[in-house]
């Protein structure tokens, strides 16, 4: 019984680092409707800045996110700026949108190689192995801070896209793009905004995930992909669907290891993602809503 | 456009030019030729049949798929695993190619009833998926510490060399086929529409399984050809996302649905690797990235499509040089 | 028997009758057309009809055939094909390879490719595209790329040809033109449904209208029984008018 909580509170704090690593696709994909493939290099490229600010500074990653995140944010604005906006858009993901974004990751991965090796590198703080007792379970510090993280970020996120201007627009482009030309939002202006948003989560997402694994510059991969079965389970462009997604994915994953090896986890999300993808192609969401003609 | 409309095929000169080089590439080891090059050689057909078997879903009809390294470790581990067990390696073949026909069926059949990018993110998946099982099925795979094959057998470089060469033309003959025949049409149609396609009669699934499967056949008997030439493999290698990545980087870059745009993107790719992969082992991929980058912003089509470019522009100052050489006298 | 007919046809988006209770048939060797003011189900209709949508209640029948919900590549075989309201040129193919999918995989399906484009060219010939063979489809204009639309859904050799506002958008000239060109394909032997937003040129071309609003049917009949029914015209113009 104390197994079976304690593994399910740590599919939880797990879901918070899931849904804080799926936002980031779930933003671009509504706003641009293209899949953001480069975002493994981002988890993996903050994972490497947030390790370079520790070793050399001495800087905590917990604390370096205040220089992290907005860095991303310009650099994902710069990368849309200077190459996504440069491919046609469609209502679906287009070869070319694919392909561009999967040459950056390819460029940004292999660049790591050349900066930092191949190397297995992890960042060890006074606090990686302290635990907290909660409800008689010793549950790792650094999980419960990334889950708090994670949650501030959400609430955060749901702030910004129901009180301000940019946010509103972010949510009215999603939904319906002609109509927001009509009405003069100025549409590359917020989806520009919308990809260095993104790539801020997919930052935030990275450094978080740079004190709980130990990474390489293939990093973030795995993280990509769990991330689109996320974002698939959610309906794509629903940010509750990506919350709800997101804890069935941790949960799953965590109550699987009590039935089989854990060195087959990695393929619960992958099949997870084709069973999701071929009966619910739109999603938990689009189950609970119930079939809705076009 | 796409030459089926047109009744010309490919020219005499350039037929006989291909047999020549055919015949050049066959006698190639007799004549006691370094056996690094004989290694390259295998290595650029096999990259050359991958490089076109990706094409014919990918290009032709614009599926991209993520996946194909499942169908290059089936055939891998057919061979592997068969041939420990006694059987003819060559036999070997013909049971990879099935087991990966079968699973292309397998994904194809549910997954071609998605649209857009559900099918590419799918595939990405079903890649991984394979990869992470393999891996557990130490016994039958050997798991992260691989297969080793009998060496007893007593393979050379020169055999391998000519079934991946065979393999190779075999593979551009059919896409020579493909693309010259109502297949061809449909696929391209598809990827143009596929609603159009569907509404003037294309069956579009079975067409995308067909592409599929071809694929599949083409790639597994790959894998097994590798499996017979390394003597080993493992699942990180023959399932990896990374050969997956390179079916697809080799005729994007060349140029998509033509003949000859994944065999320039697979000898690129195998030069590149070549020469950077020693020294420098991760400028390759580096390089491939930005390739592509440019490639998609710049001249979607390939190095086709720069090199058709460039032939029109020196067509055209050819042109202007001769309607100019008359009135010389002024341009002085 | 009818080549098409519709049996109390009814579609629900919500809770809303997109189409509702629609009776009709389409016979031998006609031109059947069907009207209506903006939003009136027309376009509904049309995707029921092809399948691409399924009936809540009712049902079409070809030759006695349901054929809701099969593959269009299915009802193509059976020798039904439809247009599409925005054209869907191939753009990177020519003008001839457009023709060609649709002689390949029509009805019959040539398979011999000499035959298959002399058999495309005659298309475009009749339609009067023959001189923008080799153009890419991308090039024509846009009257053009709809009378390509109807070559190449011709060139299945339908035997019934489902046309969804191929007059929209298109100059008076480039209207009669492609009117003329529906006369001849049912010259050749073969039934159209037409659905038009634009009523002159169904009046024009039509042997029997149905008129929709709001859904439901509210009259049929030829040209002329159709624009003197005080039902149509107050659905158009509105009440004042129709005293």
């Amino acid at each position: 019984m104390t197994d079976l909580l304690s593994v399910t509170v740590s599919g939880l704090l797990l879901a918070g680092l899931y849904a804080t690593m799926s936002y980031g696709l779930t933003m671009i994909y509504g706003v641009m409707k293209i899949i953001n493939l480069s975002q493994a290099g981002t988890f993996m490229l903050a994972a490497y800045v947030a390790f370079t600010l520790f070793t050399y500074l001495g800087l905590d990653p917990m604390l370096s996110l205040v220089i992290i995140v907005p860095a991303f944010f310009l650099f994902g604005m710069l990368l849309q700026r200077l190459f996504v906006s440069r491919v046609p858009l469609a209502n679906t993901p287009t070869l070319p949108s694919l392909l561009l974004l999967f040459g950056i990751w390819l460029v940004l991965q292999n660049l790591a190689y050349m900066i930092w090796t191949g190397d297995d590198r992890s960042i060890l703080t006074s606090y990686t192995y302290s635990t907290i007792n909660f409800l008689g379970l010793q549950l790792s510090f650094t999980r419960v801070m990334v889950f708090l993280i994670g949650l501030l970020a959400l609430f955060a996120l749901q702030a910004f896209l129901t009180r301000t201007y940019t946010g509103k627009a972010i949510r009215a482009l999603t939904q319906n793009r002609p109509a927001c030309m009509l009405v003069g939002i100025d549409v590359d202006r917020i989806a520009m905004l919308a990809f260095g948003i993104g790539v801020a989560f997919d930052a935030l997402a990275g450094t978080l995930m740079s004190l709980l694994y130990a990474f390489t510059p293939a990093f973030g991969n795995t993280f990509m992909l769990k991330a689109f079965v996320i974002i698939v389970l959610g309906g794509l462009q629903n940010y509750y669907g990506v919350a709800i997604g997101a804890l069935v994915l941790a949960l799953v994953e965590s109550w699987a290891v009590m039935f089989m090896p854990a060195s087959l986890q990695p393929a619960i999300a992958y099949t997870l993602l084709v069973i999701v993808l071929v009966l619910m192609p739109r999603g938990i969401t689009g189950l609970l809503e119930g079939r809705r003609t076009v | 456009m796409i030459g089926l409309a047109s009744a010309e095929n490919t020219p005499r000169p350039v037929t006989l030019l291909l047999i020549l080089v055919i015949i050049a590439l066959v006698s190639l080891p007799f004549v006691g030729v370094n056996p690094y090059i004989l290694h390259l050689g295998f290595l650029t057909f096999l990259y050359v049949s991958l490089s076109s078997a990706w094409n014919i879903l990918g290009g032709f009809a614009g599926q991209v798929s993520f996946g194909y390294s499942a169908f290059f470790g089936l055939g891998a581990y057919a061979t592997g695993i068969l041939w420990n067990a006694g059987v003819n390696p060559y036999l070997t073949l013909p049971v990879g190619a099935l087991l990966a026909l079968a699973f292309s069926l397998l994904v194809g059949y549910p997954c071609f009833r998605l649209s857009g990018p559900y099918f590419a993110i799918a595939t990405i998946g079903i890649g991984e998926a394979m990869r992470v099982i393999m891996l557990n099925l130490g016994d039958i795979t050997g798991g992260a510490s691989g297969l080793t094959m009998p060496t007893t057998g007593g393979f050379s470089k020169t055999p391998s060399y000519l079934s991946a060469l065979l393999l190779m033309i075999a593979v551009l003959l059919l896409v020579n086929y493909i693309r010259n025949s109502r297949i061809g049409l449909a696929l391209l149609a598809i990827k143009e529409d596929q609603d159009a396609a569907e509404a003037l009669g294309v069956p579009t699934i079975r067409y995308k399984l067909l592409a599929h499967g071809l694929g599949a056949i083409i790639v597994g008997i790959a894998g097994g050809l590798y499996a017979q030439y390394m003597f080993y493999i493992e699942p990180n290698n023959v399932f990896g996302f990374n050969l997956s990545i390179s079916l697809l980087l080799m005729p994007v870059i060349g140029g998509l649905a033509t003949l000859w745009g994944p065999v320039l993107g697979a000898i690129v790719f195998v030069v590149i690797q070549d020469t950077l992969m020693a020294s420098f082992p991760h400028l390759h991929l580096l390089t491939y990235g930005l390739l592509l980058v440019v490639i998609v912003l710049f001249e979607p089509d390939g190095l086709m499509g720069l090199f058709g470019r460039l032939a029109r522009f020196l067509r055209s100052r050819y042109a202007e040089g001769q309607a100019r050489a008359p009135s010389g006298e002024q341009s002085l | 028997m009818a080549v098409l007919e519709a049996r109390k046809l009814t579609k629900y988006f919500g809770g809303l009758a997109a189409v509702k209770d629609v009776d009709f048939q389409v016979h031998e060797n006609e031109i059947f057309g069907i009207i209506g003011p903006n939003g009136a189900g027309k376009t509904t209709l049309f995707n029921l009809i092809t399948g691409a949508l399924t009936p809540s209640s009712g049902e079409v029948l070809y030759r006695g055939r349901r054929i809701s919900g099969l593959r269009p590549s299915r009802t193509v075989k059976m020798g039904v094909c439809r247009t599409h309201q925005v054209v869907k040129p191939f753009h990177k193919m020519t003008v001839l390879e457009n023709v060609l999918v649709g002689v390949y995989f029509g009805l019959s399906g040539l398979r011999s490719p000499a035959r298959a484009r002399a058999r495309a060219m005659e298309i475009l010939e009749f339609v009067g595209l023959g001189e923008r063979a080799d153009a890419p489809a991308s090039s024509l204009t846009i009257g053009n790329q709809k009378l390509l639309e109807i070559a190449r859904a011709w060139a299945t050799q339908p035997e019934l040809l489902l046309l969804d506002e191929v007059c929209g958008g298109l100059t008076p000239t480039e209207t009669a033109r492609t009117l003329e060109l529906m006369r001849k394909i049912r010259d050749r032997g073969v039934t159209i449904l037409y659905i038009e937003h634009n009523m002159r040129a169904v009046m024009g071309v039509c042997d029997r209208i149905m008129v929709l609003n709001y859904g439901q049917k509210i009259a049929e009949g030829t040209a002329e029984e159709v624009s003197t029914d005080p039902a149509v015209i107050e659905a158009y113009l509105g009440k004042t008018f129709s005293a």
